[in-house]
């Protein structure tokens, strides 16, 4: 009998399950519904449930299945979608209270895609209101209250895909889609101990998405394993005439390690002040991550990464195109109605942007990028620890200093700016659990990689997940 | 060009004074005034654009933002400055770096150049 534990497996071992017939696509279903219902409201990680559209969904799954007519690795796979994405005749309240009503008539592409692969989409997950854009510094920054990292509820599951990091955690659904514009996707992965991928710009079409930055938002998997996201990127990559951005395909070569073939190892950049400022136990568990990773890589160490306004860029990019994206929001004010203060009143900043510095920062973005390929193209990608630090506290104000932690020291080496570099040239990028820090909090290693160049990053992710174990762990009480 | 703007944020600056020039007629007269203290030194820099562009946020969204609300703008809006001018300083763009930019006068789907629908 499998019970529902088996939403803790990866999307392999859940399909080899449906195909040998010891399960049904709807038990399944059922399963993750269940946990969505009865667990998913304690992580603040569910917007709705969609059990009708799954149920139907599920059912078809079974009965094609059952006929011979198989769709693939996703096929009969629960998974959820963060409410940005658009879904037919079912609330898409992109995180906020305005918006709670707010019914599309069409899909999104990527759950268009999904659906093709057969793949069951089981809920909608909480985020951070408006994906962040306007300038969110709590954790309680949702209409459906703060996100908790089913590592310890007491703390933040990261933002802004909350709910689509902790639905995976929590076994609530196989796998998730998220949406990164800066960090959002590779930030709850690290806090929530999941696999999250960071897609090249370009690569998943965000037709039918929350438009936040048109320049900079990028659609992708948050999963147990390296391996899934592979699996999910596949079904949902490449061109999509509704979005102008996307030309590029991805195919997944199932399990493309490289391990132990001479003249094939990985080449593998080590940041110079990768951990500068880092928690104790983020440092610790990245030597040990380094560790493992020597088994298959040739690791550089001590390489620099070009210190350029990454993030000067990335925040004015963020206010001109965010205050244009959601300006009606902002001009009629119901922003007032968005739950963090700093959300209701960031917006008529940004409204002030001006013109001349957004182009400054669309200019200097052409060189950052030139600079970063020209470091990448020296390696299969570079190592950084995800996060510097551990999940927060629920209620911690996230502008504030880290209590306790000692006051910052002038001229101090600071940590690379990886998340905004990569978001601003565009680059992909995985996160990957690498252990536990105090209080069980889960710590992340993220790997970066050229443009386009997914399957050599999800080679060496699937890689190092064969030496590790984290990725398969289960957060007690869940 | 960059006088009329100078002007304009100058205007800004002065705008809230204004409302006392044309309060009622009968309004009491005033206590004899106190002592007159040294007045505080007027904002520059930064600070000086971003409380102006807060007049201008007040001016066009003011409905919508109480007085605390305001000041929140007000220290975005230097902080932006700030950054803006972090970025500038770093970048050191010449007159031809372009920017990063999709537009193409071809609407997608358009048949090329010598074809037709």
């Amino acid at each position: 009998m499998i019970g529902e534990d088996v939403l803790f497996s990866g999307i392999r071992e859940i399909g080899a399950h449906l195909r040998a017939r010891r399960l049904s696509a709807v038990d399944l279903t059922e399963m993750s519904l269940r946990r969505l219902e009865t667990i998913g409201p304690r992580l603040g990680a569910v917007v709705t449930v969609t059990r009708e559209r799954a149920l139907t969904q599920a059912h078809r799954a079974n009965q094609e299945l059952l006929a011979g007519r198989d769709r693939g690795p996703l096929h009969g796979i629960p998974y959820g979608a963060k409410d940005l994405l658009a879904t037919k005749g079912i609330p898409t309240t992109w995180g906020a209270e305005p918006l709670r009503d707010q019914v599309f008539d069409h899909d999104a592409t990527v759950v268009e895609r999904l659906e093709e692969a057969g793949a069951v989409l089981v809920a909608k997950l909480a985020m951070v209101e408006l994906a962040g854009g306007l300038g969110y510094n709590n954790p309680d920054a949702s209409f459906t209250g703060p996100g908790r990292t089913p590592w310890n509820p007491a703390h933040w599951s990261g933002g802004s895909s909350s709910g689509s990091a902790a639905a995976v955690a929590a076994g609530l659904v196989a796998f998730a889609m998220g949406s990164e514009t800066s960090g959002s996707i590779l930030t709850p992965a690290a806090f929530c101990g999941v696999t999250g991928l960071r897609p090249t710009y370009g690569l998943v079409s965000r037709h039918g998405a929350m438009a936040l930055c048109w320049t900079l938002d990028k659609l992708g998997p948050l999963a147990r394993s390296a391996d899934d996201c592979g699996l999910v990127l596949s079904a949902i990559a490449g061109h999509d005439p509704r979005d102008p951005t996307t030309g590029e395909s991805f195919r997944y070569r199932d399990r493309p390690a490289r391990r132990g073939r001479p003249g094939q190892r990985f080449r593998v950049g080590v940041l110079r002040h990768a951990t500068a400022g880092a928690a104790p136990d983020v440092e610790a568990r990245f030597g040990e991550a380094l560790s493992a990773l020597r088994d298959v890589a040739d690791l550089e160490e001590d390489v620099p990464f070009p210190d350029l306004p990454y993030r000067e860029a990335v925040g004015t990019i963020v206010d001109a195109e965010g205050a244009a994206a959601l300006r009606d929001l902002i001009e009629s004010g119901k922003v007032k109605r968005l739950r963090d203060a700093a959300d209701r009143v960031g917006g008529y900043a940004m409204m002030m942007t001006r013109a001349a510095d957004y182009l400054d920062a669309m200019r200097s973005r052409v060189a950052m990028r030139a600079e970063l390929d020209h470091l990448l193209s020296r390696y299969d990608a570079l190592v950084v620890p995800t996060r510097a630090g551990l999940a927060p506290p629920i209620g911690r104000d996230l502008d504030a200093p880290v209590p306790g932690a000692p006051p910052p020291v002038p001229d101090a080496p600071r940590p690379p700016a990886t998340i905004p570099a990569g978001n601003l040239a565009g680059l992909p990028a995985v996160a990957l659990p690498m252990g536990f820090g105090r209080d069980r909090l889960p710590t992340s290693l993220q790997l970066i990689g050229r443009a386009f160049s997914e399957e050599t990053l999800l080679a060496l992710a699937v890689a190092y997940q064969e030496m590790t174990d984290w990725h398969r762990q289960r957060p007690p009480g869940v | 060009m960059t006088t009329p703007r100078r002007g304009f944020l100058k205007c800004l600056a002065v705008v809230p004074l204004a409302p006392a020039a044309i309060a009622p007629q009968a309004a009491p007269a005033p206590a004899p005034a106190p002592p007159p203290a040294a007045a505080p030194a007027p904002p520059t820099g930064h600070d000086a654009v971003a409380e102006a562009l807060t007049e201008a946020v007040k001016r066009e969204y003011g409905a919508h933002l109480d007085t605390a609300e305001l000041e929140a703008v007000r220290k975005e809006l230097r902080a932006g400055r700030e950054r803006a001018e972090r970025l500038r300083k770093a970048a050191r763009l010449s007159n031809a770096d372009e920017p990063v930019n999709r537009f193409e006068a071809r609407p997608a789907g358009a048949p090329g150049r010598g074809e037709r629908r």
